[in-house]
């Protein structure tokens, strides 16, 4: 911009040659402001997508990229395997009652925070943070409060509660690391619900709730017949999502348990992990990706039958 | 300075297949110093058309000329016009000092010019304390000061005003209109003036452009406008409370042309009537050329309404065979719902074409 | 429930019996909130200040004296450690960086350009709430070794910017769309070029949707753990996440107490960020940023 003021007579060569293109130099402009993410998306999503693809249908060893076709055999692999079925289920186990579990701490969170009139700015740090803080730091002290040698939980579930043996480690108990699992990981992830909601439900005006009033509705009517119908949107969408991601969910099982004790919490993603690192064999992991993709897919699917982005696209403000 | 010409402007809207004409071949010169207002109704084109003018819209076609510069493809960056916008668009971020400044550091003025030109505007506008206030600390009319110092600093080549009135109170309007007077003066070129309230038309423009549908119907000056319209639109649109209509019919009688309305005669002694002879045409009169009698036979019998006493003069509200007609009455006048004869002054009377709307006599 | 005489309020109680019983569970709601909320908290923060032999040997709830001490926090002047943590700084920042830079002008291009495929790449956006670390880690995995990209800070700020994109992106255009255009064609009138309005009139004015959006990055980029085991492969350079948990693996002097120390320091950031900008994070969440 810093041209000489005063000599305007003929326009500064522009350095591209807008006048001659084929197309608007405001489309150009846009996409170009798009194109950033386009790439991120290719590099991180498209490609990857592909590679896995192709890497399946191959035999490859981790550590040793000698690939040899496999055509579809790692996938017959898969899907005889005896773990991916146990993996299967126990991932399905383990999505629907974080799910649940989150969807009811979360929505109950959502709806005394939006009626908390002290202390609400330390109410919302407080959800805030367990948003916040990193999924290793709440698996460290998991295992810290659950340590047989000193940890408060697992004194309280072993000496009060006489849940398991004052030398067992819960986390390691075939009866107890899922359930264990579901409720450490619904600490941190209820908030992911609890904010959604929030929002939604301060767009909800006041004036409804007055109308109510006047009209005589008590608070479970007014529940049943303003908020909740309001509400009923945003929620579909969260349980989707949280499904889908704890479907996903690799860092906390990995962190808490490795998929143990045996293989009480090997889910999908954990069996992939293994099956790369582990087993070394890489084809085969990516054919777990992909049959990953699939159920990725049809949740794709679904997330826009049921929330259509479009309309999103229309409003303007 | 240049003046502005706009010719054969043409702005057509595709959406989703549907061919919409917001401005259809527009004409209108602003000379220099002149001050014209294109006034209409909300979906007219007026505001397209003053888009065009600033280069924020692309016509469809037509030119557009500052003096012997053809603007129509320059970029707004390069029209060096100054524009006040509907919403005021002060920079919420910046104090009252830098949004005046804002245009003078963009062209290269050093600081200290710039804090020249800011306060001298400042002064002129009365807002010299509020300099460093953020535009949200401000008052309405404040606000508009502002706009209208951003537009005074840059001394603009054209000015165009976006209805920068249109969310303030009559009060404040009628405070600030002497104030945009003075600051078109000031800058003294050539000013496009956009609203939808005909008062603001009237009072400050030296011609009155009215657009209806695109097309502009009358450009004259204000006085004109208003007593010699050139369409039952334009004598509908100007005026308050606005022309009342009737459906009448040309006689020939004994070789002059006689207005027949509601079994009543008038004698209209005009030019150029004879060839309308035997056909209908839309009678307009200003609701204080009719005059109320209190004998049903006097005149077009009519059922008392409602009267709304404004003080200096009451508008009075009766059924007629021709629909509901306000009529301007005394300021003690009470209905009190009876039946009266509405009486024409015949002389007052507009005379137009039933199907165009065009103004025959 | 059981009649329905003058409109009463829930279970057939008074309306004023109501309000006392809905006050009362939302106390106690909010009671459990904060305790259940802050308690993890508060366990780290005094364990990190109690000596080390306590806490492996018996359980306490407070740091009294004669069991206080500072010489946890010593584990942070490892050299691995501090490796780790520094890791996981850059990468933060990097993905801030990035994240903010090509939301704010993806954003801006949504609100305010037209061109075609509009809509659909919203929808292609949206898709990026799909994309899973670990499925998109294997693969990517053989892709940044064959590109060179393995093992280096910039894969993984790639990886993570990536998948804060569709809530980022979302937000910087949701936002946009809510500054009033006249503002950016006051300033084209004023002889500002397209450019220069984005920078002098609708960035400063974005503020809070920028620091929503760094916000979510942040804590994308502090909580990653998939990515970085996986891209980040070489236990000495990879972040703090998966650093700490193989340092935990391997045999060595690295008691409970010094891990709630590092988590303590860890965790003071977000801890910080969600006290005193939560009124930004609030404000980005309520753009419908979905």
């Amino acid at each position: 911009m810093a041209g000489e003021t005063g000599e305007t007579i003929r326009p500064r060569r522009e350095f591209i040659p807008w006048d001659d293109l084929p197309v608007e130099r405001e489309t150009v402009v846009g996409i170009g402001t798009v194109l950033p993410v386009v790439v991120l998306y290719v590099l991180i999503a498209v490609l990857p997508i592909a590679f896995a693809f192709w890497a399946s249908l191959h035999n490859v060893h981790t550590l040793n990229p000698v690939w040899e076709w496999a055509g579809l055999g790692n996938y017959r692999e898969v899907l005889n395997l005896s773990t991916f079925r146990g993996s299967l289920i126990r991932g399905i186990i383990y999505m629907v009652g974080s799910t649940i579990v989150q969807l009811a701490v979360g929505l109950w969170m959502a709806l005394v925070l939006n009626r908390v009139t002290r202390g609400q700015k330390l109410l919302t740090a407080v959800v805030f943070t367990a948003y916040l803080i990193p999924t290793i730091i709440v698996s460290l002290i998991a295992l810290r409060v659950f340590d047989p040698q000193g940890g408060v939980f697992q004194m309280i579930g072993a000496e009060w509660l006489s849940l398991w043996e004052a030398r067992e480690a819960p986390l390691g108990s075939q009866t107890w690391a899922m359930p264990l699992l579901i409720l450490i990981g619904s600490w941190k992830f209820s908030v992911f619900i609890t904010i959604f909601t929030l929002a939604q439900l301060r767009a909800i005006p006041n004036r409804f709730y007055e109308a109510a009033k006047v009209c005589g509705a008590n608070r479970w009517q007014m529940f049943r017949d303003i908020t909740f119908p309001r509400i009923m949107g945003i929620i579909l969408v969260v349980v989707l999502l949280r499904s889908i991601f704890m479907f996903n969910k690799f860092d906390i099982i990995w962190q808490l348990t490795q998929g143990g004790p045996g293989n009480a919490t090997t889910t999908l993603p954990v069996l992939a992990y293994k099956t790369v690192y582990t087993d070394q064999a890489y084809g085969l992991a990516n054919a777990i990706s992909v049959v990953m993709f699939l159920f990725l897919f049809v949740a794709a699917v679904a997330y826009f039958k049921l929330f259509n982005p479009s309309e999103e696209v229309e409003t303007t403000t | 300075m240049p003046d502005i010409e706009i010719r054969n402007l043409t702005k057509v809207y595709e959406e989703s297949g549907n061919r919409i004409v917001a401005v259809d071949d527009v004409d209108l010169t602003i000379e220099d110093g002149e001050f014209v207002t294109l006034v209409g109704p909300s979906g007219c084109g007026k505001t397209t058309t003053l888009r065009c003018v600033a280069g924020l819209n692309k016509p469809t076609s037509g030119t557009i000329k500052f003096g012997d510069r053809d603007v129509t493809d320059k970029p707004v960056q390069e029209r060096n016009i100054a524009l006040l916008f509907q919403d005021i668009a002060l920079y919420p971020h910046m104090s009252v000092q830098e949004n005046m400044a804002y245009g003078l550091k963009i062209t290269g003025f050093s600081r200290e010019e710039r804090i020249a030109r800011v306060e001298e505007a400042a002064e002129l506008l009365q807002i010299t304390d509020q300099l460093e206030k953020m535009p949200a600390d401000l008052s309405g009319g404040q606000q508009q000061r502002v706009a209208l110092g951003r537009s005074l600093v840059r001394d603009p080549e054209v000015f165009l005003f976006d209805e920068p009135m249109s969310d303030l109170d009559a009060k404040l309007k009628a405070e600030l209109r002497p104030v945009i007077e003075k600051v078109t003066d000031e800058i003294g070129c050539p000013t496009l003036y956009v609203t939808h309230d005909q008062e603001e038309a009237m009072t400050m423009s030296d011609r009155v452009a009215v657009i209806n549908d695109g097309r502009l119907e009358q450009v004259a000056p204000p006085k004109e406008v208003y007593d010699e319209p050139d369409s039952q639109f334009v004598s509908q649109f100007i005026g308050q409370p606005s022309t009342q209509f009737f459906d009448g019919n040309i006689r020939a009688v004994n070789g002059t042309a006689e207005l027949v309305v509601g079994g009543y005669e008038y004698d209209l002694a005009r030019e150029g009537l004879e060839g309308w002879a035997g056909d209908d045409v839309r009678v307009g009169l200003r609701p204080q050329y009719i005059r109320v009698s209190d004998d049903p036979d006097a005149g077009i019998p009519a059922t008392h309404l409602l009267d709304e006493p404004l003080g200096d003069a009451t508008h009075s509200f009766f059924d007629t065979e021709f629909g509901e007609i306000v009529v301007v009455t005394d300021p003690d006048f009470e209905g009190n719902g009876e039946e009266y004869g509405l009486v024409f002054q015949s002389d007052s009377i507009q005379l137009f074409d039933s199907e165009s709307g065009v103004r025959i006599a | 429930m059981s009649q329905s005489e003058p409109p009463g309020g829930i279970f057939g109680l008074s309306y004023d019996g109501e309000t006392r019983i809905f006050e009362t569970l939302k106390l106690i709601s909010t009671a459990i909130i904060v305790l259940v909320g802050a308690w993890p908290i508060y366990w780290v923060t005094q364990l990190a200040f109690t000596e080390y032999e306590t806490v492996e040997d018996v359980v306490t709830v407070f740091p009294t004296p004669d069991i206080f001490t500072l010489g946890n926090f010593v584990v942070l002047t490892q050299p691995r450690m501090y490796t780790y943590i520094f890791n996981t700084v850059v990468v933060a920042i990097g993905t801030i960086v990035t994240v903010v830079l090509v939301s704010l002008i993806a954003g801006y291009g949504l609100a305010r350009l037209e061109f075609p495929q509009k809509e659909n790449f919203a929808r292609v956006l949206l898709i990026g709430y799909l994309f899973s670390p670990i499925v998109i880690g294997i693969p990517l995995y053989q892709i940044w070794r064959s590109i060179g990209l393995l093992g280096t800070r910039i894969g993984l700020i790639i990886a993570l910017s990536a998948i804060s994109m569709p809530f980022a992106v979302w937000l910087m255009w949701k936002y946009i769309m809510t500054i009033p255009e006249a503002h950016e064609e006051a300033a084209w009138v004023d002889g500002a070029s397209r450019w220069r309005g984005f920078r002098d009139v609708v960035v400063p004015q974005c503020r809070p949707a920028i620091i929503a959006a760094a916000l979510f990055a942040f804590a994308l980029a502090w909580n990653d753990f998939t990515f970085a085991q996986i891209l980040l492969p070489q236990t000495d350079t990879t972040t703090f996440a998966p650093g700490i948990l193989r340092a935990m693996g391997q045999a060595q002097f690295l008691p409970d107490a010094y891990l709630m120390a590092i988590s303590l320091a860890m965790t003071l950031p977000p801890l910080l960020f969600a006290y005193f900008m939560q009124s930004y994070l609030l404000k980005g969440f309520q753009v419908r940023a979905l």
